[in-house]
């Protein structure tokens, strides 16, 4: 096991090094000139800034040249500056990850909670009105155009029940916990202050479950028809014919073994979740780093446009790795396929 | 089973009984033949083009005149969305057609070329694979420039990649079949026998994965279009009318609509995948 997670991760710099030169050529494909494009056109009309600039980005060399400058730079936590912030775009993404782990950690794990024990009823209930219902919700969940359903639900409970809070992370009154982890949830918890903490999960509740619709679809989807492939399976009769409750087969015999093809579909839908993301924080007013994805693209800065592009690209990446590791380490089937070589 | 009933009773029986047999591809196909017909006929059902304005009637609430109501330029809500769906649902069709093209070829490429082909084809493939779709497509339409051409373009460059893969796996699969390699030894060029042999046991499956795709890239395209990368106002969209509503959330009816709109044609593709995979898997056998 140790030596196959060795060789998956010595594979994931190949995958690493392929994004960034899908990055660098997006970046070198824009049809206006990529000093403007990467300065603003203010600096850009700076004879010094724009020598200094293209010497940094070795603009002056050859295309090949040119990339490996920016790898090396890469390297160095260079992503250039953001046109729009002024500040460098590797600083802003640190400063607006935390809301984004947050919001994105709440979605997961209100779908998981939503999503296992729906898919488990569907496929117990096949066939039957409960089965019928939820494969109708979550057929309307995955087709949802999450933006309009964030406005309506923005309207309805905000702007006329009042029910929810103003987007944002906390009220204007409430002062951020202390910084440790950046998570206003995590960080008013430690420093012990409940108000706090109320506060902040009040304004991630809408927007984590906006965001949940699509993974909650997904993956109730998937636990269904798991469930489905397991339970005429001849070990549950077993099971049953030696005085277990349905319940027990159910969840104690049949769930476990049904559930483990899912966590493969986790990886999947943290895909739509970063979708989501860009989405749901704009729409919520959440500074996290979907919502600065959403800026840079509308106001063209570019470096931050790539920035976030390369980040995005790596926690998928990332998080598909985990994945497939934890399913290998689930179904000793699996591991032992995967170990063999076959993948 | 192509050969067409002599009678129109005797069509419309047959109609009938396979609604009963699979009532969700009926219903699934049922809504999307309506946006279609109520798509292509915009003109005909609408008086006045989508962007006519009128400043007599901004922001009504729907009505007998104005079954969807209008917006803030006094446009009728109704007769936008169906001239919304000629952008959405054909720009959706293109990106599924040009992923589907592209990807079959590189696909095709890899898998019966093998070697060196097959390996830098799905290199390429998995490194654009890494990226989450929105996230990428929104890195290049912005690097374009925003607009409804542009969108699409953003969207196919992300779309092929499933492809790819797909079509690979199916041609891998074929080319030690027995019928294949009794094609190549009878003497005819590698390439014909791809195209001859291998690739019409191949398209259908790929055709149907195409069918039910457009859903999603309806949804994609949508959401583009609302961030600002896609089609731009005044052009009817239905993801830019859903952004536009954001302005004048007091007035329901004008993000409503495009929105639901949406929903219900992309639920419509996705059931009508849901009952394709059905009703080919074995395992969940015929009935659900």
């Amino acid at each position: 096991m140790i030596g196959y997670v060795a060789r998956r991760l010595f594979l994931l710099v190949p995958i690493l090094l392929g994004m960034t030169v899908i990055a660098f050529a997006v970046s070198r494909a824009i049809p206006t000139d990529p000093v403007v494009a990467a300065l603003g056109q203010q600096a850009a009309d700076h004879p010094a800034i724009v020598a200094a600039y293209r010497h940094h980005w070795g603009l002056d060399q050859p295309l090949p040249m040119q990339y490996l400058t920016y790898v090396k730079n890469l390297l160095h936590g260079d992503l250039s500056d953001s046109i729009y912030t002024h500040r460098p775009v590797t600083q802003d993404l640190r400063s607006y990850m935390p809301a984004t782990i947050e919001l994105a950690t709440a979605t997961i794990l209100l779908s998981t909670i939503l999503s296992v024990p729906l898919g488990i009823v569907a496929a117990v209930t096949r066939g039957t009105t409960p089965d019928l219902i939820v494969r109708l919700v979550t057929l309307v969940g995955v087709a949802m155009p999450i933006f309009w359903l964030a406005l309506a639900a923005l309207d309805v409970f905000y702007l006329h029940l009042g029910i929810a809070p103003a987007p944002g992370r906390l009220n204007p009154t409430d002062a951020p916990p202390p910084n440790v982890t950046g998570m206003y949830t995590v960080d008013s918890l430690i420093a012990g202050n409940m108000k706090t903490f109320w506060d902040a999960v009040s304004h991630l509740a809408l927007p984590a479950l906006i965001m949940a619709t699509w993974s909650t679809g997904t993956l109730t989807r998937m636990t269904r028809t798991s469930m489905l492939s397991v339970l005429p399976q001849g070990f549950l009769r077993m099971v049953r014919s030696k005085g277990a409750t349905e319940l027990h087969t159910v969840l104690g015999h049949a769930a476990p073994n049904a559930l483990i093809p899912v966590v493969t579909v986790v990886g999947l839908a943290y895909g739509d979740l970063l979708t989501g993301v860009i989405l749901i924080e704009t729409i919520f007013g959440w500074p996290g780093i979907g919502h600065y994805a959403y800026e840079a693209a509308i106001y063209a800065d570019f470096p931050a446009i790539m920035g976030v592009t390369l980040v995005f690209g790596v926690i998928y990446t990332i998080v598909n790795l985990c994945v497939d590791l934890v399913y290998a380490a689930l179904d000793p089937r699996i591991r032992a396929a995967m170990i063999s070589g076959r993948r | 089973m192509s050969s067409l009933p002599a009678h129109p009773a005797a069509a419309a029986r047959r109609g009938l009984m396979f609604a009963r047999q699979d009532p969700q591809m009926t219903i699934a196909l049922a809504i999307i033949v309506a946006w279609l017909v109520a798509i292509a006929g915009a003109g005909l059902f609408t008086r006045g083009g989508p962007i006519a304005e009128d400043i007599d009637v901004l922001l009504q609430a729907p009505s007998a005149a104005h079954p969807f109501g209008t917006d803030q330029l006094g446009r009728d809500v109704l007769r936008r969305v169906l001239y919304g769906g000629q952008a959405s649902l054909p720009a959706a069709v293109v990106v599924v057609c040009i992923g589907l093209a592209v990807g079959t070829a590189l696909g095709a490429a890899a898998g019966y070329l093998g070697g060196a082909v097959d390996e830098v084809v799905m290199r390429v493939t998995d490194m654009v694979l890494a990226f989450p779709v929105l996230v990428l497509a929104m890195a290049v339409a912005a690097a374009l420039g925003a607009s409804l051409s542009h969108g699409v373009v953003a969207l196919a460059a992300v779309w092929w990649p499933q492809y790819v893969r797909v079509c690979r796996g199916l041609v891998l699969d074929l080319r030690e079949k027995e019928y294949v390699v009794a094609s190549r030894a009878s003497g005819r060029l590698p390439l014909h026998t791809l195209y001859l042999v291998i690739m019409p046991n191949v398209l259908p499956a790929l055709l149907v994965m195409a069918a039910i795709d457009v859903g999603r890239a309806i949804l994609y395209f949508a959401t583009l279009s609302f961030l600002g990368l896609g089609a731009k106002p005044p052009q009817p969209e239905w993801g830019a009318m859903v952004s536009s509503g954001v302005d004048v959330m007091d007035q329901w009816w004008v993000a409503t609509f495009p929105g639901l709109a949406i929903l219900s044609l992309v639920f419509a593709f996705n059931l009508l995948g849901d009952s394709i995979r059905d009703a080919l898997d074995p395992w969940l056998g015929g009935r659900r």
